[in-house]
């Protein structure tokens, strides 16, 4: 009976504790007031980062997973960047040359970088990386490198690449991608997959503590030299912290505990710190990815080009990018995204959004509606029938789907809706290929004038469409080995006539990607690119207020 | 007693050893596999294949099954596709964080709710237990995400009293203040799984009370003229915890498994939270060995459940 008290005592007691707990921990969480004008940048302070998704392992080169390279690129930056354009410049790297085949590059690293134990960061670690990943087949790093026959070390900031082949996106792929390998770590690793790696780099700060899954506390290089001058970064720490989803990351930010959001945001999160626009900014881009409708020529109704191009004159763009996005994207009309100026200048389009013009194409081809049941026929009695399949996961996708499907509907086609959990959709759309049409929203599609093969030569393992057109083929092979850019714009134009007219997908949005910001902090700056606010070559010139 | 404990330690072996199967084939039926879902423009064929390969999943899925047996009956529980790390360490950095929930939520539903439903039995049909009802009515319909939500909305965002997530407030503070901070991120999950619970044990409690005290030797009790407090905690209680203490075990059993909707919610970095990121990963080692650890303290809890009603009420012979 005494012992039963006891516990009942100390459950009490264990109540009354919290209670109190919760009251005098009140004051910690408010968000302080920002300050009324912005203070000189200044070192100190810390900063938390509120990231969506648990970074899987701390070697980016292992994971290919985007949260480890977004908190790791403080660590361990690209040799390349991209600036306001989305186009790729020089970071780590200081300069690089191309010969005119484009199958030596010579590149040169800026001096005076150390990694954090102390060891000199040299081209030795760039041509150890090189090898490494490519005989390891560590993730997409393997296939970027794979082209790479020999290194040459010329002094310890000079290194030249050789290639089996020209291929002019080596340098923005493998500089923009891959973060460089210690050596002296990993030179005596047999199995990288196993290793744990505790994460030294040669970035603006270094990992000083960490609890997986929980929080990832990085401190501030003094004199890094590629930061404001020489004198570092400003803030001398930075905190990544993980949150279930994005409605979390909001409310934490709104409560003071998250100072930045690492991953982009969703439309409504955005309105709600916009309606404390006192503490909090929301910055935006555009992203380097863009969203598709892709048509199966697996099935035989899709196959034919002017089922193809009908649906592609049912899509409305402006309500997608207006109602179904809620202003979180922007038009896209030509095959490469409008972010790449130099690339669409040519104007190059799809068939425009026009019902009536869809109903006559259908109608020239026969396809019309014999049964008066509102669903159009083709002259062997199939039905105008597809179904649309979808990633459940996909932010503002159901009303994107039924934009689709209400203007398709109208022009007298049925769409059935399938919105699926991402491993259904990778299992039929990617693995099987066992669908009508895909909605597919690409991250990053970058260095579209010689990368666009990944996702549109006809017998890339991404052509989901299952479509093969040899004169494509032909423009984006030449392309990817064309040195002269203004070459390369050419061959990207007369690839856009030629998709616009093959029609395999239908593209229709750029995202603007958003992040949101606690004013108690100056200094941000944003390109497109991969990393939002927190790349590292913008946060080092983040300060507190 | 001894033989019937071999013969509980055997079927509990035999139940482990059939959950670990159906978790390994169940997984597996899932679409896709996790190098799919990748869906990277930047990664070829080949470096797929090689992830695979590493990954062991291009082997066929009898030699899959072959390979996760031998390595379980051999204590390793493989290693984590997503972190690269072995399983175990992976499960034992996330355990304490669910025991600690674990033991919270226990201890209140226990000391709160067994107290309440012996009070509303000994009231029966009076205004607390109808009041009681109607609680215990909104306590197993209410759907847990959507209170973790409101209570996050009112006490974090709105009130501004306690954090919106995790465990402690990084990086950790020390000593009693490390304490104070988990103490705060650990109100919110407790509350909410503490309100899920006790709705269960007051029932469980109320209910079999209620039974008991119409026994005869209850009325025999009363008879000899001993007050009502003496008759419930000397003759009643023992017998009406029976019940309780049953569900006590499963729940216990089950929550080692983590609360995956209360831990993901909350941002808890227990087995629930662990094994929500594993199945949007796919990360069939981690889910294999959160699912493994799941069956056995469910087993092991149910064996202890058994024990203590057999020490409770001695008419019930055990392996009899």
């Amino acid at each position: 009976m005494r012992k039963k008290k006891n516990v009942a005592f100390l459950s009490a007691l264990l109540v009354i504790v919290m209670l109190l707990i919760t009251a005098c921990g009140s004051t910690g969480t408010t968000p302080t007031t920002p300050t009324p004008a912005d203070s000189k940048p200044k070192v100190g302070g810390s900063l938390v980062v509120g990231l969506t998704g648990d970074p899987y392992n701390l070697a980016p080169w292992v994971s290919n997973d985007i949260n480890a390279s977004m908190m790791m690129n403080i660590a361990l930056p690209t040799l390349m960047v991209t600036d306001k354009e989305g186009k790729k410049v020089p970071y780590i790297m200081k300069d690089y040359k191309i010969s005119s085949d484009a199958k030596v590059y010579t590149v040169t690293i800026n001096d005076g970088l150390t990694w954090h134990d102390g060891k000199p960061f040299t081209t030795d670690d760039l041509a150890f990386t090189a090898k490494y990943i490519v005989d390891k087949k560590l993730g997409y790093g393997a296939d970027m490198y794979s082209g790479v026959v020999k290194t040459e070390i010329v002094d310890k900031t000079t290194i030249k690449y050789t290639l089996k082949t020209p291929q002019v996106n080596f340098l923005t792929q493998v500089g923009y991608w891959v973060p460089i390998m210690p050596k002296h770590i990993y030179e005596n690793v047999a199995d990288p997959m196993k290793f744990q790696f505790d994460g030294t780099g040669y970035g603006p700060y270094k990992l000083k503590e960490y609890k997986k899954g929980e929080y990832y506390t990085f401190t501030r290089v003094p004199n890094w030299p590629l930061a404001n001058n020489g004198q570092g970064a400003y803030l001398d720490t930075i905190t990544y912290r993980v949150y279930p989803d994005a409605n979390a990351l909001i409310l934490a930010i709104k409560n003071g505990e998250v100072n930045v959001s690492g991953s982009a945001i969703p439309v409504a999160a955005q309105k709600q710190l916009e309606a404390s626009a006192d503490k909090f900014g929301i910055m935006r881009v555009n992203s380097l990815g863009f969203g598709y409708f892709g048509f199966n020529y697996k099935n035989e109704l899709l196959k034919d080009n002017n089922v193809r191009k009908a649906i592609a004159m049912t899509i409305d763009r402006d309500a997608l990018v207006n109602i179904a996005m809620q202003g979180g994207a922007i038009k896209m009309d030509t095959p490469i995204s409008p972010v790449y100026k130099d690339l669409v200048k040519s104007q190059i389009k799809f068939p425009a959004f026009d019902i009536e013009g869809a109903k006559k194409v259908l109608d020239a081809a026969g396809y019309i509606d014999r049964d008066n049941d509102g669903i159009r026929e083709s002259a062997t009695g199939k039905k105008l029938e597809f179904e649309l399949i979808y990633k459940t996961a996909t932010p503002n996708i159901d009303a994107i789907a039924n934009v689709f499907k209400a203007n398709a509907e109208k022009a007298g086609l049925r769409i059935n809706l399938k919105p699926v959990d991402p491993a259904t959709y990778a299992d039929r759309v990617v693995k099987q290929k066992n669908f009508d049409i895909n909605v597919i929203d690409w991250g990053v599609i970058d260095d579209p004038d010689s990368s666009l093969g990944t996702i549109y030569l006809s017998n890339a393992s991404l052509n989901m469409m299952g479509y093969k057109n040899d004169t494509i083929d032909k423009l984006i092979l030449q392309s990817q080995v064309e040195p002269d850019y203004n070459k390369r714009i050419q061959l990207m134009n007369n690839f856009q006539t030629e998709f616009a007219k093959e029609i395999p997908t239908v593209n229709a949005w750029v995202r603007v990607n958003a992040y949101g910001y606690s004013k108690d902090f100056s200094g941000w700056d944003l390109t497109p690119g991969l990393y939002g606010l927190v790349d590292s070559k913008d946060l080092v010139k983040v300060y507190k207020k | 007693m001894a033989n019937y404990l071999i013969r509980r330690i055997l079927k509990a072996l035999l139940t482990i050893f059939v959950s670990a199967t159906i978790v390994f084939f169940i997984i597996r039926l899932m679409p896709a596999d996790p190098v799919t879902l990748l869906v990277d423009p930047k990664m070829g064929p080949e470096v797929q294949q090689a992830m695979m390969q590493q990954f062991g999943l291009d082997k066929s899925i009898g030699l899959q099954y072959v390979i996760f047996i031998q390595q379980t009956l051999s204590g390793n529980l493989g290693i984590s596709f997503k972190t690269r790390e072995p399983v175990t360490t992976v499960i034992m950095q996330k355990l304490p964080w669910t025991l600690l929930l674990l033991f919270i939520v226990v201890t209140l539903t226990l000391v709160i709710g067994i107290p309440i439903g012996m009070l509303a039995a000994k009231k029966r049909d009076g205004l607390f237990d109808k009041f009681i009802n109607v609680l215990i009515v909104m306590g197993i319909s209410i759907f847990i995400p959507f209170l973790s939500f409101a209570f996050l909305y009112f006490f974090a965002y709105y009130l501004k009293l306690l954090p919106t997530g995790g465990a402690y407030t990084p990086p950790p503070a020390k000593g009693f203040d490390y304490i104070l901070d988990v103490a705060r991120h650990a109100i919110l999950p407790s509350l909410t799984l503490f309100i899920g619970n006790v709705a269960t044990i007051i029932l469980y409690t109320r209910n079999s009370m209620i039974d008991v005290l119409k026994e005869d030797y209850i009325r025999t009790a009363f008879s000899k003229g001993w007050n009502e407090k003496y008759v419930v905690r000397r003759h009643a209680l023992k017998n009406a915890l029976i019940p309780t203490i049953t569900v006590a075990g499963i729940m216990i059993g089950s929550m080692v498994g983590g609360a995956v909707m209360t831990e993901t919610v909350y941002g808890w970095p227990g087995v629930g939270r662990l094994i929500y990121d594993s199945v949007s990963s796919m990360d069939f080692p981690v889910l294999q060995g959160a699912f493994i650890t799941l069956a056995v303290s469910v087993v092991v809890m149910n064996i202890i459940a058994d024990l203590v009603v057999a020490w409770l009420d001695p008419r019930i012979k055990l392996g009899g």
